[in-house]
């Protein structure tokens, strides 16, 4: 019985996102039970450790080889560790025994997707879909796949559509920030990374993207905005397009002008970021 | 489309295979520009492994950079037939088009390269990349000087078959 309590509350700690004190916990739950080996498996993806998540999931195969979840846990654990191939036959295990669960396909479009196959993707996005049209799982399977066609517009479309289904989905928060970041709108980028980090602080990576977006946003940022919002070399493009035009037409001193204010930008661009950067980690 | 048949089988990880770290797409521009087409062209071939493109993308960098080595010579060839009335010296004339014709090849082999990146920065947890440094300078130099005799070549070939004469002062 105590164990089970351990289990329990282990389960409750991971659904709030403390997945070490939820491995704490469920270090003295029963190993004989898969539910156990499950938790663990997530708790490990949680924390970044995916070789342990792995590991866990496999463990509770052992013990009960029918159950989907364990195979849910396996493949997205395999998806983390990019070994997209055995993230397959877990999947598909999965969706041997347990067709009906949403969840295996729209895990299957994310492998399709990150393998570059954007069709099959789609259309095991459309069978999820059609098994549930609410799928918070299926509807982040969607963003993925348009950030990975580079379809911002999509991305933020698709992101909405799984806020209003999940309110609380970090990936949802972190998409549009990242697009809000790459059309120019630093604040609202780093107002929507901020909110993603402190849904789930234990992502490491979420949290140097929102360190990212907030020195985008930091107000000695302002004159490289330009730069950002047209983007590093397409700015280099404009600005030497621009300047040969000017001296071109016979206007050399308004060209040359050009050609210096950007050169100055772009050393600005260098000096600047890693002294906000410093700054606001010591905050 | 049989969704169930297992299609990833070939896949391996993209840290474990051996061909190297890739080079960011946006920073080939100034391969590009200090280059023209065949440098930026190799080394964005070369990066299509690295970022783990499919085939078919990795033939279509190649077809691109086959239609901006075309365009840049035949864009010299119509500089010599037209014989604008500018007063900026044939040879800068023939470098300006060299790299126009890298600038506008490296947008569309960087356009290419996108979705490999954005594949590639989703699939490794840090963002890892190689310094394009090195490799960048040598595909300049090396590449550059390739590309200069392969465009000079290709030019006087052009105006031969076109019965002008091909001591024209461009492009060398």
């Amino acid at each position: 019985m105590a164990s089970d309590g351990a289990l329990q509350r282990g389960a409750a700690l991971v659904q709030v996102g403390r997945y070490q004190q939820a491995l704490s916990m469920l270090a003295s739950a029963s190993n004989e039970s898969s539910d156990t080996w499950a938790w663990r498996s997530i708790a490990h993806s949680g924390l970044d450790q995916n070789d342990e998540a792995v590991d866990a999931a496999q463990k509770g195969l052992a013990i009960n080889p029918e159950d989907p979840d364990l195979y849910l846990c396996l493949a997205r654990a395999h998806e983390d560790t990019d070994d997209l191939a055995a993230g397959e036959r877990a999947v598909l295990e999965g969706i041997r025994r347990a067709p009906r669960i949403p969840q295996f396909w729209a895990c299957y479009a994310r492998l399709c997707g990150l393998a570059g196959q954007p069709d099959k993707a789609t259309a095991l996005i459309a069978e999820a879909a059609q098994l549930d049209p609410e799928s918070v799982d299926t509807a982040e399977a969607r963003v993925l796949l348009a950030w990975l066609r580079n379809d911002d517009a999509e991305v933020a479309r698709c992101s909405h559509q799984l806020l209003a289904l999940d309110p609380n989905s970090q990936s949802g928060h972190a998409f549009l920030g990242l697009t809000s970041a790459l059309s120019g709108r630093p604040d609202e980028a780093a107002e929507n990374m901020r909110t993603a980090v402190l849904l789930d602080p234990s992502r490491t990576n979420i949290v140097a993207l929102a360190d990212e977006t907030r020195i985008l946003a930091h107000w000695a940022m302002w004159p490289i905005r330009p730069l950002h919002w047209l983007g590093g070399a397409q700015s280099w493009i404009f600005a030497f397009a621009v300047a040969f035009l000017l001296m071109g037409m016979g206007f050399e001193s308004l060209g040359m002008g050009i050609l210096m204010l950007y050169v100055v930008l772009a050393v600005y661009s260098w000096v600047v970021p890693p002294i906000v950067r410093r700054q606001i980690r010591r905050l | 489309m049989d969704l169930l048949t297992p299609t990833l089988q070939e896949q391996t990880p993209l840290q474990t295979r051996g061909v190297g770290l890739p080079w960011l797409p946006d920073n080939q521009l100034y391969v590009a520009f200090f280059g023209g087409v065949i440098p930026v062209a190799i080394i964005a071939i070369l990066n299509g492994p690295r970022l783990g493109m499919r085939a078919d993308r990795q033939q279509m960098m190649i077809a691109v950079s086959v239609v901006g080595f075309v365009s840049t010579v035949a864009l010299m060839v119509l500089f010599v037939v037209v014989q604008p009335d500018i007063s900026i010296h044939p040879r800068t004339v023939g470098r300006r088009i060299q790299q126009l014709c890298g600038l506008l090849t490296w947008l569309a082999l960087a356009k290419l390269q996108a979705p490999a990146e954005r594949r590639y920065d989703v699939r490794v947890d840090e963002e890892q990349y190689a310094s394009l440094w090195g490799p960048g300078l040598a595909a300049v130099f090396g590449g550059g000087l390739l590309g200069g005799l392969m465009t000079l070549g290709s030019f006087r070939a052009a105006l031969f078959v076109l019965g002008i004469d091909p001591e024209a002062p461009i492009g060398e």
